[in-house]
């Protein structure tokens, strides 16, 4: 190898490496957005190209992780926001968003077509989009007794059989441990998870692996929402798969969007919240997020009939919860890291 | 004038030294040094900036992140002496026997040394997996309705990963110090009466254990750092690692104190670890001085008694161990299920989409995109550890200045830090300044690069070490510049060392997961990410089809370095 030809090879490596390069996008409209949302079965691919149509706008969408990795993201940037939309802060996240402030408040004239009960920031700095239940959901070719409370998951038969989410990584598994807690109480929530420990197979960090694991068969159990019968019923003509209804209650997310503190399209995300509660967006709702649309002009599809409606529908004031939150976290570790 | 020349001639050299020296210390000491100062920092310090161990000292007592230390520690111990048990066998039949296909035998055991692990993790859960092709054809074979090894899930996963990821460090490095193994000795002590047990007691062991436990501390070592593994197969708070919870700590819940607590914790212990390794290592070098060595005998002559028959089976069983995952992968790499709990079915669908996929890089992850952005890491890898590595090694086995040695180990301190703990240190030292650089790809590329150069600086010191100094004084007294005497003459003589180390600094970044998956924002998802993000959410097929792709990848820089004869570890 002569001086020449190493320089050459340098200046080829160089030139590779500058290749793919940086092409930031000069997006009209950037959204943060959980996985889900964005993945290919998705409402992403369905409800953006409807705005972009509609408004001749470009949207970009940076899928983050799981929602709760979505707010810390968007918490981490406060100085510098990348995005001028932050999706998916629900009823149990949303003190921390707003303790965080890096949302700043918009009433859309189309909030009107929302019932007020759903709408759970008084403060208007989150709008809601969609909502659900939270369920324990089984396989009924495998699993012949099913709980009907809260209780009936401690039953020795279960050993092993239930798959749940970490309240640390996910929304469900967070929603869950505030479940439990609504039922017990501060000071009963904590012996529960002892005894439920056993018959814990595992903890996943997010929901679709808990969702994996269940349908290829490794548990009959798993933490998910009362509309996870519907997809089964749509896509693969089955009701083997149903979820749980609750004597306790089941327990109520209701997830949400808010503008940025500092978003440089303002105007266009307060389009997009606008666009978010009309039909146009609503419509999309079921069949690809598999929750209730907040709009109650949608009709819903005849899968919708296999999602059982709660007995009563359990939630936290959020000032409650974001005061205590770390500490049940906390305390809630010390138990499921016990051998 | 003649002067004059000469004067520029000997400050170009002077400023060229200088630069040598000054560049890759710069470069080292803003994205290695810098970062990891700022852990210290963040780690010992109260809100006022005063020296405090309350933070650390908050680690120590507190409940969960004992159980997470006690845990780190229990894994890599059961993890390493299961791989050091399983290997032995192996690096005895190695030393003492010759047999047909040896050579690939004795090749896959370099596997580990450049399959990224989350490939291992891939394969492991496809094939050990409750719904695996494991436990599916043992339902088969036996009717059975559930699945009869459970594994997954659990500390066993965590184990049997590791021991099959490591196992063949052990034998790589055992059976190269057995077969240095004075054969004198053990022919004089058998002369002297004695037997099997009390022969391998007192003879053998004492000559094979520093191997053994060099083997052992580097085996230890990758464990305590494990993180791919533990993160997938673990599952649930109750397997959570150092490197995991240090993970959680800085990229879920935003606990910058905690994790740099934590990351401070971990290093002490594996700066620890890595000090024993250097020192069985040391040993090791010394025992390789005895140059007699046995006669192998073809491990036909074994097969006639039981305990050979026995050493087949356990090299078709391992070779099967390392083999098998692999191809379950390329297997799964075929097939399509749709939705949930759909049919599987035959298809080509996963590589037409990495073919003619439509450029949603938005949505999703984008296939195509992340095997684009793992050759970009690569090769900017590679453009940047190469010269950096050569430099450094070309100063310090060439010039004579006072604080060599310092030098040499502040140019190897990045072997000894995680590469979770780098992520960190970027994501703390970058956190304030006005351009940020956290989800860049520089930050990537730069962190890769740290990641790797100390393999290219070594593949370098050996090599230049080789160059006899008279054939450079003779090319420089022949009128040759210095440059062109390192260009003609040097060069050539290097290339190998320096492809090696080039090829290794490529493999490592392309299969790097644990940096990137602090640093990157989802515009530079890389293929290890990409399939970890694909595991996630349980689409395997897709996932196989990306693990195919970087096998392949791997598969061909490991024939490089073979072919090259370069020795990893």
């Amino acid at each position: 190898m002569n001086a020449r030809k190493f320089l050459r090879i340098s200046a080829l490596l160089i030139a590779l490496s500058t290749l793919p390069a940086v092409s930031l996008s000069g997006a009209d409209l950037t959204i943060y957005a959980y996985d889900s949302f964005v993945s290919e079965w998705g409402p992403a691919g369905k409800v953006i190209p409807k705005f972009e149509q509609k408004y001749g706008l470009e949207v970009e969408l940076i899928s983050a992780g799981d929602a709760g990795q979505v707010l810390n993201r968007a918490i981490l940037e406060k100085k510098r926001p990348r995005a001028d939309i932050v999706m998916g802060i629900d009823n149990n996240l949303l003190a921390k968003a707003l303790d965080a402030d890096i949302l700043e408040p918009y009433r859309s004239q189309n909030l009107t077509l929302i019932p007020d009960r759903l709408l759970f920031d008084e403060t208007l700095h989150v709008s809601p989009f969609d909502h659900g239940y939270f369920a324990i959901v089984y396989d009924s070719a495998r699993l012949k007794d099913p709980p009907k409370s809260m209780q009936d998951l401690l039953k020795p038969a279960y050993r092993g059989k239930i798959i749940l989410e970490d309240p640390r990584t996910s929304s469900p598994g967070l929603g869950f441990l505030l479940w439990t807690i609504a039922v017990y109480g501060e000071e009963g929530f904590l012996s529960f998870w002892e005894k439920l420990m056993p018959n814990v197979l595992t903890i996943t960090e997010g929901w679709d692996t808990a969702y994996g694991l269940f349908t290829s068969g490794e548990a009959p159990m798993v933490l998910s929402y009362t509309t996870s019968p519907a997809y089964h019923v749509e896509y693969e003509n089955t009701t083997r798969y149903r979820a749980a209804i609750f004597q306790e209650g089941n327990y109520q997310q209701i997830e949400g969007m808010g503008i940025l503190k500092g978003a440089k399209n303002r105007d266009n995300a307060r389009k997009f919240i606008d666009f978010m509660l009309t039909e146009d967006f609503q419509e999309e709702i079921p069949l690809t997020n598999w929750m209730f649309p907040v709009n109650p002009e949608v009709e819903l599809p005849d899968s919708f009939r296999y999602a059982p409606e709660p007995q009563k529908a359990l939630s936290f004031d959020t000032r409650v919860i974001h005061k205590n939150l770390d500490h049940w976290i906390d305390s809630w570790l010390q138990v499921a890291v016990k051998p | 004038m003649e002067e004059n020349i000469n004067q520029w001639k000997r400050w170009c050299t002077g400023t060229r030294d200088v630069l040598l020296f000054l560049l890759p210390l710069l470069f080292l000491a803003v994205f290695f040094y810098f970062p990891l100062v700022s852990i210290l920092n963040e780690g010992l310090t109260d809100e006022s900036g005063r020296f405090t161990l309350r933070h650390i000292a908050a680690v120590l007592t507190d409940r969960y992140s004992i159980r997470v230390i006690l845990f780190t520690v229990e894994q890599a111990f059961i993890s390493t002496a299961a791989s050091v048990l399983l290997g032995l066998p192996g690096a005895y039949i190695l030393a003492r026997y010759d047999f047909r296909g040896k050579s690939i035998v004795r090749a896959a055991t370099t596997v580990p040394f450049v399959l990224p692990s989350i490939i291992v993790v891939l394969g492991f859960v496809i094939f050990f997996g409750n719904n695996g092709l494991l436990n599916r054809a043992l339902m088969a074979a036996l009717p059975l309705d559930e699945p009869p090894l459970r594994i997954l899930y659990s500390m066993k996963a965590i184990i049997l990963a590791h021991t099959f990821y490591n196992f063949p460090i052990c034998i790589r490095l055992v059976s190269a110090v057995w077969s240095r193994v004075n054969p004198n000795l053990e022919k004089a002590a058998t002369s002297l009466g004695a037997r099997r047990l009390r022969l391998f007691w007192h003879v053998l062991l004492p000559q094979i254990s520093p191997g053994i436990l060099a083997a052992a501390a580097l085996i230890f070592i990758y464990c305590f750092t494990s993180f791919a593994i533990i993160l997938v197969l673990g599952g649930g708070p109750r397997y959570t690692t150092l490197e995991v919870a240090i993970y959680r700590y800085a990229k879920v819940s935003l606990d910058l104190k905690a994790a740099s607590a934590l990351a401070i914790v971990e290093s002490v212990l594996s700066v620890i670890f890595m000090y024993a390794y250097i020192k069985f290592q040391k040993r090791v070098s010394f025992a390789q001085q005895v140059h007699l060595r046995y006669e192998k005998k073809p491990l036909g002559t074994m097969l006639r008694s039981p305990a050979g028959v026995l050493a087949v089976l356990y090299l078709i069983i391992t070779f099967l161990l390392i083999i098998a995952p692999m191809v379950s992968a390329v297997g799964y790499s075929f097939l399509k299920r749709s939705g949930w709990a759909g049919r599987t079915s035959f298809s080509f669908e996963w590589y037409r989409r990495l073919i003619t996929e439509l450029s949603t890089s938005a949505f999703a992850v984008s296939y195509r995109a992340s095997i684009r952005n793992s050759l970009f890491f690569g090769a900017l890898t590679v453009a940047l550890s190469l010269p950096l590595g050569t430099s450094i090694a070309y100063l310090t086995t060439r010039k004579r200045f006072p604080g060599r040695g310092l030098l040499e180990s502040f140019a190897m301190l990045p072997l000894g830090i995680s590469s979770i703990i780098l992520g960190l240190g970027y994501i703390k030292a970058y956190q304030s300044l006005p351009v940020d650089i956290t989800g860049s790809w520089y930050a990537i590329a730069f962190a890769h690069t740290v990641i790797a150069y100390p393999f290219v600086l070594r593949a370098a010191t050996s090599v230049f070490r080789k160059i006899n100094p008279r054939l450079i004084q003779a090319a420089l007294s022949l009128g040759a510049t210095p440059w062109r005497t390192f260009f003609r003459v040097e060069l050539p003589i290097i290339k190998s060392g320096l492809i090696a180390g080039a090829t290794f600094a490529f493999a490592i970044s392309i299969g790097e997961i644990n940096a990137t998956l602090m640093l990157y924002n989802p515009q530079f998802t890389t293929i290890p990410i990409a399939i970890y993000r694909l595991i996630s959410s349980y689409n395997f097929y897709a996932a196989a089809a990306l693990g195919t792709v970087l096998m392949g990848i791997c598969f061909a820089v490991f024939l490089l370095i073979d072919k090259i004869g370069f020795e990893v570890s």
